[in-house]
């Protein structure tokens, strides 16, 4: 099991109210109704029952005092050694890709059974590189799903949207249409006039 | 063979415009002179693509001179640039052959029997295309292996399209110094990719009816299911027409040139454009059913 604190962010010091504020928080994030309609709809399951796991371990150990201190050190160990296997899995797979060596990281990727955010930026990250832009995206969308505050994930989310910053067309694209300030504008002196015309005036200054 | 991309001409300066209908002309002309006058009519856009990407990539001297066309009657400018025109029309050339060789093993009837009359001369085509080595095994492998995962009805498009795309990445990266090789590659590859996906989403319904191997008909369901999903096939298109421009962006001159604000247009603006013109058509399809 993972150690509780870690699910929910918080360090093992937090008073009470701090892993209250951050449980309430992480599962108002991930509550069902959020996911209706979503294929991610399990995963959020899952994750919320992880969440509701760790804040009852939490409670109870908190509740039984002394030998919450034991735990804690146990749990310790065990994040150690997820760091050791995970993380420098991840870290070996990150260097693999800045080398260029987009098969070995990919098998490598692949053998790692934990998937969380961190996996599926990866292995966006190797799609990206073989040209499979549409798996990629679907990746990039897990892991910004996973872990919606980082910031590594979204940026490049953001930059697979985005041509070139030297090209003269920048920014012409309309394919991410909105309502620039300038549109509101130009809207409120149409319905001004409109408005007028009828008899009426909707903005008086004018 | 598609002719997908090509620059939306009024967002263009008056001189690219020009320079662009030259580079057209000229490689119509390269192609007819060196080639065959069958390969005049059947040019299109996205080769043109290609010869602006090459000779941005050799950095050939381009030239534009006034030569009469027999087509049009009247003298037009027309670009000269023979390294590029000629690589790229010799690529033309075997793509062609090889795309009837295709058609020649998948259809059937009238189609088949029409262009097993007319192989001959593609074969002739191609004999005449043989002068760069390599290129010809470069372009066979890549046809057999399109036609493999069309056989294997491979459901993923970003497999399907991997055959046709590292094809053409080979031809854009082919004979390209060691510095400028990565651009080329990458550029190459997201050509081939958005023009596989994009015939593909093309031809939609047209492959529902008749029973031919689509990737997104596979992989959505149905035609329909593909069509109601067309945000997602549009996203991956236009990720294609960025990583193309992002690359791209690392050979472009500063300031830029003609060839380079040519092609931004087309990769920014011209690839949206077909996108949207091909949906466009399916969702007015959609309503009149």
């Amino acid at each position: 099991m993972n150690n509780p604190y870690e699910v929910l962010g918080v360090s093992e010091n937090a008073t009470d109210e701090e892993i209250k504020k951050a449980y309430r928080n992480l599962a108002k994030q991930y509550h069902p109704d959020n996911y209706v309609d979503n294929p991610l709809k399990d995963l959020a399951a899952e994750k919320m029952k992880a969440i509701n796991e760790a804040y009852d371990t939490i409670q109870k150990m908190r509740a039984q005092g002394g030998s919450g201190n034991s735990g804690r050190t146990n749990y310790n160990n065990n994040q150690n050694r997820n760091n050791y296997y995970g993380d420098s899995g991840y870290a070996r797979v990150r260097r693999l890709i800045n080398e260029g060596r987009i098969g070995e990281a990919e098998t490598l990727l692949m053998g790692i059974s934990d998937r969380n955010a961190e996996w599926h930026f990866l292995m966006s990250l190797i799609y990206y590189r073989k040209g499979w832009l549409q798996d990629a995206r679907n990746e990039i969308n897990i892991a910004c799903q996973m872990d919606p505050y980082n910031n590594e994930y979204r940026m490049f989310q953001q930059r697979m949207s985005s041509g070139a910053f030297s090209s003269p067309y920048a920014g012409m694209n309309t394919n991410t249409a909105g309502c620039t300030g300038c549109d509101v504008c130009q809207g409120l002196i149409c319905l001004n006039c409109c408005c007028e015309c009828m008899g009426g005036d909707c903005i008086r200054c004018c | 063979m598609f002719g997908y991309i090509r620059p939306v001409k009024g967002e263009l300066y008056v001189k690219d415009s020009e320079f662009y209908s030259a580079i057209y002309c000229g490689l119509c002309r390269h192609g007819g002179k060196n080639i065959s006058h069958l390969t005049r009519w059947l040019l299109n856009y996205d080769f043109v693509l290609l010869a602006l990407l090459r000779m941005s990539l050799s950095e050939e001297s381009v030239c534009v001179e006034k030569k009469r066309c027999p087509y049009k009657i009247k003298k037009c400018k027309c670009a000269r640039a023979d390294e590029s025109y000629s690589f790229v029309c010799s690529a033309f050339g075997l793509l062609t052959y090889h795309k009837i060789l295709d058609d020649i093993r998948d259809e059937k009837g009238f189609k088949r029997a029409l262009k097993k009359t007319v192989l001959p001369v593609f074969s002739r085509i191609a004999r005449k295309c043989d002068s760069f080595v390599g290129l010809k095994e470069i372009i066979e492998r890549g046809m057999s292996k399109t036609s493999e995962a069309e056989k294997e009805n491979c459901p993923s498009p970003d497999r399907a399209a991997d055959g046709f795309a590292v094809m053409m990445r080979e031809i854009a990266a082919y004979g390209v110094s060691e510095e400028k090789k990565a651009v080329a590659e990458n550029c190459g590859y997201h050509i081939g990719r958005f023009i596989y996906l994009a015939d593909a989403f093309d031809d939609l319904e047209q492959d529902e009816k008749s029973g031919n191997y689509n990737p997104f008909i596979l992989h959505y369901g149905s035609a329909k299911d593909a069509l109601l999903k067309n945000e997602e096939i549009k996203t991956t298109l236009y990720d294609s027409l960025n990583v193309f421009s992002n690359c791209y962006a690392l050979i472009a001159k500063t300031p830029l040139n003609g060839i380079d604000r040519l092609i931004f247009n087309i990769t920014e603006l011209g690839g949206r454009d077909a996108v949207r013109r091909i949906c466009e058509r399916k969702t007015k399809n959609e309503q009149s059913l």
